[in-house]
């Protein structure tokens, strides 16, 4: 009966044509992407290996760049992606942020709210089951078709049931089908390694399809609730706009208010104003003459290490400790405020979904800072191995020490592996409760309703 | 229209629209939605001048130190201070304590609209080094859950929200008496369906009007919003008319909508799928349509090509040849000292000149996408009416994509200029180097802290002014459009 319903069929064939439109420009991005970085970095290993003879702390200079890769459901759902650098400046001494976020070179309609997979599910989805479900009692209690149905003795608990489980199929087929499509087409031509795509995969499209079935609820609540379809597509309208654009942005302005988000120009000031007086000539002047006090030598000379070289692993080990302390206490407030946002998902189901829906595509914000810090471990082994170098090669009368491809080569190419699916399961617990909730609580509210179904 | 009936009519309608319980729940709504979005827009702002004054204080900082460090190594000691931190040195000034800032202030009327703000920045630390490629590094770091979210700023609340509280208010308007059959008693009268429809929706846009223009002013009232400086009164009375008509423009849709005589569902429908449509879907297809009219050039190939360049310049004897091009370039008569092109100052002046050569394509390239989109999407907002106003109030609170191009530009004039201020100085001292004191650390005798440029901050009244203008003529021009088209439909009743 469905399916031959012309509205029905209008409003699948408008949301497939959606998803499969913006997934699929996604995916060709995705695919662009992979290919350029793939690219740039065989060059940056070709480029590492292939140096001139150099001081090694040149070559700490000297550097790479390295990228972040994506999960193969970041088709769906970029999460953080845009909105944070995936690609990292290795060099000497600093820290660098991950760079150039996709959002900078968005134009400025670009957020307007369908930019993604993930856009559309949490948008258009609600407005289609709630299209779908609004007329499902009070289009027939209008007609007088409702009461004929119960005069004749139909139970209103499997009617209930047998139209919810009627629409959540013809749901979960335009939703579930073109997503599991778009899913294997990105799973099958981009890179996999440690993501373990097809669980992410099946899961993801699970949670979207439970998604549709809170609103598809919702419509028919307000179905049993409203005397005409009228009031039940006015309800499920309403609840459409508070649910899906109000109480979102209403999260973001509470939270600012109860949590407001640590300053991370200030965490830099901060990190700058430790590293500063460590760094100044009087400082520098100060460990000099106190290594060679520890040597019990007066003459860089007479020392079995590098004056330089050992300075230099001082000076790291002591950055490294303030990056440690400060940014390590930055990223873990930030980890923290976007994990309190899940509880945010007791206002909108679509909040809850946002923060389910991006750490099952290995998109949400630990995974970014994982990178960050893997880029950082990165970082900090070849430092430490170019002023070991220095360190344990002492040169006297003033020669520079060289180093080769030897030691270019003791150096692994970067390799990046995401946080396994179990650490995404746990950091989503608290919105997958709540996105569970909102079923629950709906199915425990529309049973009274139910009961009292009256033609 | 006979003014004579038009008039009793519409002072009933404004009687009736405001005995409604559900006006005054919707209206209140909006009050609380304006107040919030004005004190989020306050706190924003507040945020970005604590930003500015934190550069200010980290500038002026820089410079004590400078100063300090420079007395301190006046004076005979045995320490040893290197060429690149000796405030004496112009380099090691530059590099080492220099902490220049490109700001780019709030407007006026920045609560208006949080825009760019928060994906660009506003506050850019000048560096010298070629560790970045492009200038635009700098951000902050904050949560991503809310940015995809979005702010709840004035501007979502009066483009998203409005159309919605005057379709609640106006959308169901003789459709709701078509559906109740109250329809027919009335075309029963001896008056014209147009004064009648005339009255209900000139009410309600009356109504709406009054309470969107003054509920705004409220809010920017109780966001601690009060001065305006000369030359914003104007940009501000334009902002108004094109509030008035945004407001006019969806009374006259639904109108429209209730000029079909489908009764209130149809319609309810049609408005707020309409208003989907020009909310949410069109921007999102304009978006495209800016990406392929302005395609972004890649990031990644500019990151190549800086390491092709670097790799360049360490290959061989690349380093030397470069140096002694760019010295006798810039000191023609100085092919007598050899010397000068062994000084690390001078190599990595020559390498950094080196570097700027190869990546200016790609520099210029990403400013001419940066500025090629802002026009972009300047000419394409006015297809929708809600981007048009969105450019409206981001232009007027200076968080639009134009100010931010415009802002990348002057930051790199900015580096340039720092860059000229200090090339001359540095040669100056290798060339004839003036030792402040025998024995002292510091090595030579810059001291113009000073005169160091700073960067020219701008807040140009005009492109908000203009823009402000040529919105509200738009949006007046579909807002009379769909009013006339409804009133031509309104010529019979159709009942």
């Amino acid at each position: 009966m469905l399916w031959r319903d012309a509205r029905v069929r209008w409003i699948g064939g408008m949301l497939v044509l959606l998803l499969m439109v913006t997934g699929l420009g996604a995916w060709q991005s995705a695919r662009d992407y992979g290919a350029e970085v793939a690219r740039v970095t065989a060059a940056e290993r070709a480029r590492w290996l292939g140096q001139d003879a150099k001081n090694p702390h040149s070559a700490d200079h000297y550097g790479l760049w390295v990228f972040r890769p994506s999960s193969p459901l970041a088709i769906f759902d970029p999460g953080t992606e845009p909105y944070t650098g995936r690609m990292v400046r290795i060099e000497a001494h600093l820290f660098n942020d991950a760079v150039y976020r996709a959002v900078q070179d968005a134009g400025p309609f670009d957020r307007a709210g369908l930019s993604d997979v993930s856009d559309v599910v949490g948008l258009v989805v609600p407005l289609v089951a709630l299209l779908l479900g609004f007329a499902a009692f009070a289009a027939d209690r209008e007609r007088g078709t409702l009461r004929l149905a119960l005069g004749n003795g139909a139970p209103p608990g499997p009617l209930f049931a047998a139209r919810f489980t009627a629409l959540t199929l013809v749901l979960a087929v335009l939703v579930c089908l073109p997503l599991l499509t778009l899913g294997g087409v990105a799973i099958a031509s981009l890179g996999t390694a440690g993501w373990q795509a097809w669980p992410r995969l099946l899961v993801w499209v699970a949670v979207q399809a439970l998604y549709g079935a809170v609103f598809l609820l919702i419509a028919m609540i307000a179905s049993l609730l409203a005397r005409t379809a009228r009031g039940a597509l006015t309800i499920s309208l309403a609840i459409w706009i508070a649910l899906c654009l109000v109480a979102p942005r209403l999260a973001t302005a509470g939270m600012e208010m109860v949590s407001p988000a640590p300053s991370y120009r200030e965490t830099r000031l901060r990190i700058d104003g430790d590293l500063r007086p460590h760094k100044s000539a009087e400082a520098s002047d100060a460990r000099a003459q106190a290594t060679l006090a520890r040597y019990g030598v007066s003459d860089q000379q007479e020392l079995p290490v590098d004056l330089r070289g050992l300075i230099m692993v001082e000076n790291d080990h002591h950055a490294f400790a303030v990056y440690d302390r400060e940014l390590g206490a930055f990223f873990a407030a930030l980890a923290a405020r976007d994990a309190a946002f899940g509880w945010a998902g007791l206002l909108s189901p679509r909040v809850a979904l946002q923060r389910v829906s991006e750490g099952l595509a290995g998109t949400d914000f630990v995974q970014h800072a994982h990178f960050v810090w893997s880029a950082e471990a990165y970082r900090r082994a070849i430092s430490e191995r170019m002023n070991a170098e220095i360190r344990d090669n002492p040169q006297r009368d003033g020669r520079a020490m060289l180093a080769g491809p030897e030691l270019w080569r003791e150096i692994p190419p970067f390799a990046f592996a995401p946080l396994p699916l179990s650490r995404s399961l746990a950091e989503i617990r608290v919105p997958a409760l709540l996105l569970g909730l909102w079923l629950a609580l709906l199915a425990a509210g529309s049973i009274p309703l139910i009961r009292r179904l009256a033609p | 229209m006979s003014q004579s009936r038009f008039l009793p009519l519409l002072r009933t309608e404004l009687r009736l629209i405001l005995r409604e319980r559900l006006t005054w729940a919707i209206l209140a709504a909006l009050q609380v939605a304006l107040c919030l979005g004005g004190h989020t827009g306050a706190q924003r702002v507040a945020g970005e001048r604590a930003a500015i004054a934190q550069a200010s204080d980290d500038a002026a900082r820089s410079l004590r130190d400078a100063k300090e460090a420079a007395a301190r190594y006046a004076v005979p000691r045995a320490m040893t201070v290197n060429y690149w931190q000796d405030p004496t040195h112009a380099f090691g000034y530059m590099h080492y304590f220099l902490a220049a800032y490109a700001v780019k202030p709030p407007t006026p009327l920045a609560v208006l609209s949080a825009g760019q703000s928060e994906i660009q920045p506003a506050v850019m630390k000048t560096s010298f080094g070629f560790s970045t490629v492009f200038e635009d590094t700098a951000y902050e770091l904050g949560s991503s859950a809310a940015l995809r979210l979005g702010p709840f700023d004035l501007a979502f609340v009066l483009i998203y929200l409005v159309p919605l509280a005057v379709i609640a208010i106006a959308g169901t308007r003789l459709a709701a008496e078509q559906d109740a059959g109250i329809l027919r008693l009335i075309a029963a009268q001896p008056v014209h369906p147009r004064i009648v429809a005339g009255a209900k929706f000139g009410a309600a846009a009356l109504i709406l009007v009054a309470a969107v223009i003054g509920g705004t002013a409220l809010a920017l009232a109780l966001a601690g919003w009060r001065d305006l400086p000369p030359g914003w009164a104007t940009t501000l009375a334009l902002l108004a008319a094109a509030l008035c008509a945004y407001v006019v423009l969806w009374v006259a849709a639904c109108a429209l909508a209730a000029s079909l005589w489908r009764g209130a569902v149809a319609s309810l429908t049609i408005l707020v799928l309409t208003w989907a449509c020009v909310t949410v879907v069109l921007p999102a297809l304009l978006g495209l349509a800016v990406d392929k009219l302005a395609p972004p050039p890649s990031r990644i190939a500019a990151i190549d090509a800086s390491r092709q360049v670097q790799d360049a310049f360490y290959r061989g004897d690349e380093a030397a040849k470069v140096t002694a091009a760019w010295l006798t370039a810039r000191l023609p008569g100085t092919t007598d000292r050899p010397d000068l092109r062994e000084t690390p100052q001078i190599n990595r002046l020559a390498r950094d000149a080196f570097y700027e050569t190869t990546l200016a394509p790609y520099r210029a390239g990403m400013q001419a996408r940066a500025e090629g989109a802002a026009a972009w999407s300047a000419r394409l907002a006015l297809l929708s009416p809600a981007t048009t106003l969105a450019l409206t109030l981001d232009t007027a609170a200076g968080t639009d994509a134009a100010r931010h191009a415009a802002f990348l530009a002057s930051a790199s004039e900015y580096r340039r200029s720092l860059r000229a201020f200090f090339e001359p100085r540095i040669l100056a001292q290798e060339l004839r180097p003036a030792a402040v004191c025998a024995g002292c650390p510091a090595r030579l005798d810059f001291d113009a802290y000073d005169a160091v440029p700073r960067f020219p901050t701008v807040i140009a009244a005009d492109a908000a002014r203009w823009q402000a203008a040529l919105s509200a003529l738009t949006l007046w021009g579909v807002a009379l459009a769909l009013a006339g088209l409804a009133f031509r439909r309104f010529a019979i009743w159709s009942v």
